[in-house]
């Protein structure tokens, strides 16, 4: 196939690899999570490794280690510390949970809705009154001039999943209701992910790709986008006369 | 001798409107208001075909067009055993929908 080179060339999957809000504050509870959880079972891990080797049988030694029966200032500190920790937890997740799906929808935000089919995505711009597929495009936002994407999903026939996971963690589009997610892709280019929930016999080619425009380059496809396709034929195919338009 | 008259994208949009191709497809502007499959109006402003499943390039179009079942099993989109000549014009009229 002569475009495998610029095929070949997929952007990132990765989770990590962020450029978008909701990613991002996903990503960055996980590490907190993950930091915690981390210290947690370092210190924990460090100090069972030394009490078995200070405390190991030795040749000989045949007495009775000392026997202790409860004490009140461990049992607040391995009760207390635990509660501490999971506030903390509860505390920044819960956090990041509100700001994700309780943010703000500005004036300046494009509307999307996200139609999932067997096997395909149908988006539509009601601002636009555009239709498209599979290929999504979104303008760039930037902290200085915020335009996000918000989006609203559902589905066709089965449950499927939108991800791209540079941009927003998995949102599900199910049928009979209404699904929301934003994104404000800080970057132009290519942002690739697919269908994450089993959808039947081709669910693993149900791709998905979202463009990140310019401003402009945006406008620009908004108004290719909305030209109805006998503007075009009638002005430079010739081969589509305007006596052949239906009435 | 006679040749077969050339391929016209004109020709391609008749087969298209008068086969099953509109039952599914829209193409905004013609009679083709179908809402099954995926809005057709500007495929060639996208840059693969069937939701990502290959490059959209006049050869895949064509093999897509002939037997959608080669880059995607499964597709719901049926082969519609089309003359090669049918589908050579189709092709030639979907890469006008610019």
């Amino acid at each position: 196939m002569n475009s495998c080179a610029a095929w070949a060339a997929t952007p990132s999957t990765s989770t990590f690899s962020n450029a978008s809000t909701p990613a991002r504050e996903v990503n960055d509870l996980s590490l907190f999570v993950l930091t915690i959880s981390a210290g947690i079972f370092l210190g924990v891990s460090v100090l069972l490794v030394y009490a078995l080797f200070r405390y190991r049988a030795r040749p000989g030694d045949t007495t009775e280690p000392p026997q202790v029966f409860g004490s009140l200032q461990i049992e607040l500190a391995w009760t207390i510390i635990p509660i501490l920790i999971i506030v903390m937890l509860f505390l920044g997740t819960a956090r990041v949970l509100f700001s994700v799906q309780d943010a703000r929808k500005p004036a300046s935000a494009v509307d999307v809705t996200v139609v999932g089919h067997q096997f395909w995505w149908e988006f539509h711009y009601p601002q636009y009154n555009v239709v498209t597929a599979n290929e999504l495009h979104v303008p760039v936002s930037s902290t200085a001039s915020p335009r996000p994407t918000f989006m609203k999903l559902t589905s066709a026939d089965v449950i499927h999943s939108f991800w791209v996971p540079q941009l927003a963690g998995k949102t599900d589009l199910l049928p009979n209701r209404v699904n929301e997610m934003w994104i404000d892709p800080q970057s132009t280019g290519l942002y690739v992910g697919q269908c994450a929930q089993f959808c039947g016999m081709q669910h693993a080619k149900m791709l998905l790709r979202v463009y990140v425009d310019s401003p402009e380059e945006f406008q620009q496809w908004i108004a290719r986008q909305q030209k109805a396709q006998t503007e075009i034929s009638a002005g430079t195919q010739g081969a589509v006369s305007p006596t052949d338009q239906p009435p | 001798m006679r040749f077969p008259p050339p391929i016209n994208p004109h020709d391609g949009r008749i087969v298209f409107e008068q086969q099953a191709c509109i039952n599914c497809h829209t193409v905004t502007g013609t009679v083709a208001n179908g809402r099954f499959g995926p809005d057709l109006t500007h495929l060639m402003s996208r840059a693969t075909l069937a939701a990502g499943a290959t490059p959209n390039t006049p050869e895949n179009l064509r093999v897509w067009i002939d037997d959608p079942n080669i880059f995607k099993p499964g597709s719901l989109m049926p082969a519609m055993h089309l003359t090669g000549r049918q589908n050579d014009q189709i092709t030639a009229y979907l890469l006008t929908l610019k």
